[in-house]
C-alpha cells in the first residue's frame, strides 16, 4: 500500500512524456487525414459553405481521363493476363507454387503494359505517369545504386569522397536542384543538354516542353541515385566480411557472389528502398511542378493533378484523388509485401 | 532517486515552458500581416519595406506590423489556401475582378466603403469617377479594397533596333496603328538578324512560362475581331455570344500564326518572366507585349548598368473589319489593399491604407516604383502629379490612357478563378501547338457553362 503512489507515479510518467508528441502527431497527422476522407464527400471551393454530394466526387474520378486512361488499363490488363498465364506455365514445368509465379506475371504483365502502351502513344493519365516514373525508378535507380555501392564497397582509393559527392543532391533543396536543371541543363538557349547537341550537329531539343517527362526522370534519378548508394552502402556494410572471403575461397563468380550473398542478406533493404521508390513517387511534387511550371502543364503526376484540382477550387475533388492515391499506394506495398514474403 | 530525477526533470520543463510562453508574451507585440505578390520586384520591394518601417514607427507601439513578400503565383496560392484554412493575412494585395468577388461573396473581406468615404480617401478618389476606377472592387454599391495603381498593357519597342533595321514606328500619340498585315513584315524583318553585339535578335519575346503573357496575345486580338465586350458577353453567356464564334476561333489562329512565323524566340513557351525581360533588356528583343509595371524594372536596371534604353510604346495592331478599335487597351485598376473581416487588427489595417494615402508615401512610390498612379487626376484620381514625376513612357501611357477607347481587365483577373486558371492552361496548350484554336474555344465554353451551372457565372460588379 505504502508503494502505491510511487507505483502509480511510474505508471504514468511515460504516457506524460509522449503527450506532447501525442497532440502534435493527431492534430496534425491524423485530424488532417480523417478531415480529407469527410471532404472527400463534399463539394467545396475551399472559401465557401461545403455541400455534401455523396460519392459524386469518387464518380467524377471514375470517368476522369485526365486522371487515369482506362485504355491504358485495358491493354495492361490484358498483358497482365498474357503474363499471369506465361507465369503459371513456368511455374508448372518448374514444379513451383502457381499463386505465387501467377500474381508475379500478372504484376509484370500489368506494369509492362502499362510502360509499353505509354511509350506507344496511348494517352496516358496522371496515375499511369506516376506508376510509371515509380516503376523506372524501381528498374533504373536501385540497380545503378546497387552497382556502384557494390564499387563502391571494394577497397577504392577516394570512395568516401565518391560516395559523398554522389549524395549531395540529396541534402539540397529539390526547389532549387529544379530551377538549376531548368535553366543550366535543360534551357533551349543556354542549356547543356543542347550545347552538347549542337557539337554533335544536333538540332536543339526544348527538352521541358517536348519531353517533360523524361527531363523530370532524368534529374530525378540523378538525385535520388545517391541517396540508394548510402543505404546501400550500409545494408552492405553490416554482411559479415568472413562470407565474402570464404566465397573468394570458394571461386565464386561475381554474380554468384551477388546473386546468393548480397541480394538474401540486404533483401529487407532492397524492399525498403522499392517502399521508397514507389511511395516517393506519390509523393513527389516539386521537382515537376517547378520544372515544368505544372499549374497549367498537361503533363501531370497524381500530387501535381490533385494540387491544379485544389487550385482551380474543386477541393472536395482534389481530396477524393488524395483518397484514392492513399488506397492505390496501400494495394502497390501489400502486392511488394506478399511478393517478397516479408511480414512487417 | 529516480523519482528525483523526473520530478526534477518535469520542474525544468515546466519553468522553461512558462518562461518562454510569460515573458515571450509580455514582452513581444502582437503581430499583424501584411502580403504583398512583389518578392524579387527591385522596385516594389523597397517601396513595400519603407512603408512597413514607417507603419511601425507611427503607429508601432503596441502592435507590430509584418510584411510577408510573395512571388506572383505563390502569392495566389498562399492566400487560396490560407482563405481556405480560415486564417488569411489581415491585409493583402489584390488585383480586384473575380477572384476577389469569391472571397467577398465567401464573406472574407471587410467593407471599406467608410473608409473609402473619409476625407482624405475622397481627395485621392473623386466619388464621381470611383464607378470608372473602383468598378472590379465593388458589389452592391460597397467598395471591398484600395487601389494604388492602373495596369496598361502594350507593345514595347526597342527604338535602336526598329532604327536600325530601318522599321518607322507608328506613333500612337498621332493615332498611328500598324494593321496586322504591317505587324508581320516587321516581325520577318527582324527575324534572323543580329544585333550589335552579333546576339540573334527575337522580333518578339515572351515569358510563356507565365501564362498570363501568353493571355494578352489572345485578348487583345479577341478585342481587335470582335469588340471591347465580346469576351464580358461570351462569359456571361450573353443570347448570340458565345466562346465557340469565329471571334475566338480567328484569334487563336493570329496567336498560331505568329508563332509559325517564328515571333518569338526558341523556347518562349516555357520562358520564364526574367528570361523574356533579360532579351528585351539586353537589345536581343524588338517587341515586348508586357504591362506598365515593366517599365520601371527596366529603368532600374539600367540604371544599375549605367546604361539608357531606347524605349517606346505602340499600339496593339488593329485587324482590318475587326470590331475593335486601336484605342482601346488591356488593363485596369489594380493593386488594390484588401482586409481581412475576421483580422483582429482592423483599426490597424485602416491605418496603413491611411498610410498608403499620405503625401510622403505617394511621392515614394513614385520615387521608387514609378507606375501609373490611380490618384492621378489625368486617369480619374484627384491628385494633380507633376509630369517630372513620371518616365516618358509612362507618361505616354497615362495619354493613351485619357484617349482609350475602354480598358479591358485582364482575362485572367476578370473571371472567377476556375475560368482564369482554364484560360491560362488552354493558352499554354494553344501556343506549344497542343491543341487547335477551336479546341481551345470550345474548352472555353465548357469551363463557362460550367460555371454558370455552379452559379457563379454570369459575374457581376457594381
Amino acid at each position: 500500500m505504502k508503494n502505491m503512489p510511487e507505483r502509480w507515479f511510474r505508471k504514468i510518467v511515460p504516457y506524460l512524456f509522449v503527450i506532447p508528441a501525442l497532440v502534435f502527431f493527431i492534430v496534425f497527422f491524423i485530424y488532417p487525414n480523417i478531415d480529407v476522407f469527410r471532404i472527400s464527400f463534399y463539394e467545396w471551393d475551399g472559401i465557401g459553405p461545403e455541400k455534401y454530394t455523396g460519392i459524386s466526387n469518387f464518380e467524377r474520378l471514375v470517368k476522369d481521363s485526365e486522371f487515369w486512361s482506362w485504355k491504358l488499363w485495358f491493354i495492361s490488363s490484358l498483358c497482365g493476363l498474357a503474363g499471369a498465364f506465361i507465369g503459371v506455365i513456368l511455374a508448372s514445368l518448374r514444379n513451383r507454387k502457381f499463386l505465387r509465379w501467377g500474381v508475379f506475371g500478372f504484376v509484370l504483365g500489368l506494369l509492362g503494359g502499362i510502360l509499353g502502351g505509354g511509350i506507344a502513344g496511348v494517352p496516358a493519365g496522371a496515375l499511369e505517369r506516376t506508376l510509371v516514373i515509380g516503376i523506372q525508378s524501381v528498374f533504373i535507380q536501385l540497380p545503378v545504386a546497387l552497382v556502384i555501392a557494390l564499387i563502391l564497397h571494394g577497397k577504392i582509393k577516394g570512395a568516401r569522397i565518391f560516395a559523398t559527392i554522389v549524395f549531395l543532391p540529396v541534402i539540397i533543396s529539390l526547389v532549387a536542384l529544379a530551377l538549376t536543371w531548368r535553366y543550366m541543363i535543360y534551357d533551349l538557349r543556354v542549356g547543356a543538354l543542347n550545347a552538347a547537341l549542337k557539337i554533335f550537329g544536333a538540332k536543339p531539343i526544348n527538352w521541358l516542353a517536348d519531353l517533360p517527362l523524361l527531363s523530370v526522370v532524368i534529374t530525378t534519378n540523378w538525385i535520388y541515385i545517391g541517396l540508394y548508394v548510402v543505404i546501400f552502402i550500409a545494408a552492405l556494410r553490416s554482411i559479415p566480411s568472413a562470407i565474402f572471403d570464404s566465397a573468394k575461397v570458394d571461386g565464386l563468380s561475381s554474380f554468384h557472389v551477388l546473386r546468393y550473398i548480397v541480394i538474401p542478406h540486404i533483401k529487407k533493404v532492397i524492399l525498403l528502398t522499392i517502399i521508397m521508390c514507389i511511395s516517393g513517387t506519390f509523393k513527389a511534387f516539386d521537382l515537376l511542378w517547378v520544372m515544368t511550371g505544372a499549374e497549367a502543364s498537361e503533363v501531370h503526376i497524381t500530387s501535381t493533378y490533385l494540387v491544379k484540382q485544389m487550385m482551380y477550387g474543386y477541393w472536395g475533388y482534389a481530396c477524393a484523388i488524395a483518397v484514392a492515391c492513399f488506397f492505390i499506394s496501400l494495394a502497390i506495398v501489400a502486392v511488394q509485401l506478399k511478393l517478397m514474403r516479408i511480414k512487417v | 532517486m529516480d523519482r528525483k530525477v523526473v520530478i526534477l526533470l518535469v520542474i525544468v520543463v515546466v519553468a522553461a515552458l512558462s518562461f518562454v510562453f510569460l515573458t515571450g508574451r509580455r514582452e513581444a507585440k502582437p503581430k499583424f500581416y501584411w502580403w504583398t505578390p512583389h518578392a524579387g520586384s527591385p522596385t516594389h520591394t523597397p517601396w513595400h519595406a519603407e512603408v512597413e518601417k514607417l507603419f511601425n514607427q507611427i503607429y508601432g507601439e503596441n502592435v507590430k506590423l509584418v510584411k510577408v513578400d510573395y512571388s506572383t503565383e505563390d502569392f495566389k496560392n498562399a492566400l487560396e489556401t490560407t482563405m481556405a484554412g480560415d486564417y488569411p493575412p489581415d491585409v493583402w494585395h489584390s488585383w480586384g475582378g473575380g477572384v476577389l468577388k469569391d472571397y467577398v461573396d465567401a464573406g472574407k473581406v471587410e467593407d471599406l466603403t467608410s473608409l473609402l468615404n473619409e476625407d482624405w480617401a475622397i481627395r485621392l478618389l473623386p466619388p464621381e469617377n470611383r464607378s470608372k476606377l473602383l468598378w472590379n472592387s465593388t458589389w452592391n454599391g460597397k467598395n471591398y479594397g484600395f487601389p494604388y495603381t492602373i495596369g496598361v498593357v502594350q507593345i514595347y519597342i526597342n527604338k535602336s533596333l526598329f532604327d536600325a533595321f530601318g522599321v518607322r514606328v507608328p506613333d500612337p500619340t498621332r493615332g498611328e496603328v500598324w494593321t496586322w498585315e504591317e505587324f508581320i513584315n516587321a516581325i520577318n524583318t527582324f527575324k534572323g538578324k543580329k544585333n550589335g553585339a552579333g546576339k540573334d535578335i527575337y522580333p518578339l519575346v515572351v515569358a510563356g512560362a507565365e501564362e498570363w503573357q501568353l493571355s494578352f496575345y489572345y485578348m487583345y486580338l479577341v478585342e481587335r475581331i470582335g469588340g471591347a465586350d465580346y469576351f464580358k458577353k461570351a462569359l456571361n453567356g450573353e443570347p448570340g455570344y458565345s466562346f465557340t464564334d469565329n471571334v475566338f476561333i480567328m484569334a487563336g489562329q493570329k496567336c498560331l500564326e505568329l508563332v509559325e512565323a517564328g515571333a518569338f524566340q526558341p523556347g518562349f513557351i516555357n520562358a520564364g518572366y526574367d528570361v523574356a525581360d533579360y532579351l528585351f533588356f539586353d537589345n536581343q528583343a524588338a517587341m515586348y507585349l508586357q504591362g506598365s509595371w515593366m517599365v520601371s524594372t527596366l529603368r532600374f536596371r539600367m540604371r544599375q548598368l549605367g546604361r539608357d534604353f531606347p524605349l517606346d510604346v505602340i499600339y496593339f495592331p488593329i485587324i482590318p473589319g475587326g470590331a475593335g478599335n486601336k484605342t482601346n487597351l488591356v488593363g485596369g485598376t489594380q493593386d488594390y489593399l484588401c482586409v481581412s473581416k475576421k483580422s483582429n487588427f482592423k483599426e490597424e489595417a485602416f491605418n496603413l491604407i491611411r498610410l498608403h494615402g499620405t503625401e510622403n508615401v505617394i511621392n515614394s512610390f513614385l520615387e521608387k516604383v514609378g507606375d501609373i498612379i490611380v490618384f492621378d487626376s489625368r486617369v480619374g484620381g484627384g491628385l494633380n502629379i507633376p509630369e517630372s514625376k513620371y518616365d516618358p513612357v509612362i507618361l505616354k501611357q497615362i495619354s493613351l490612357l485619357e484617349n482609350a477607347g475602354s480598358l479591358m481587365m485582364p482575362w485572367d483577373q476578370y473571371a472567377p478563378r476556375a475560368f482564369a486558371l482554364k484560360h491560362l492552361e488552354l493558352m499554354n496548350r494553344l501556343f506549344s501547338g497542343r491543341m487547335s484554336p477551336s479546341e481551345v474555344a470550345a474548352q472555353h465554353q465548357q469551363m463557362a457553362e460550367k460555371l454558370r451551372q455552379e452559379g457563379k457565372l454570369p459575374i457581376t460588379f457594381g
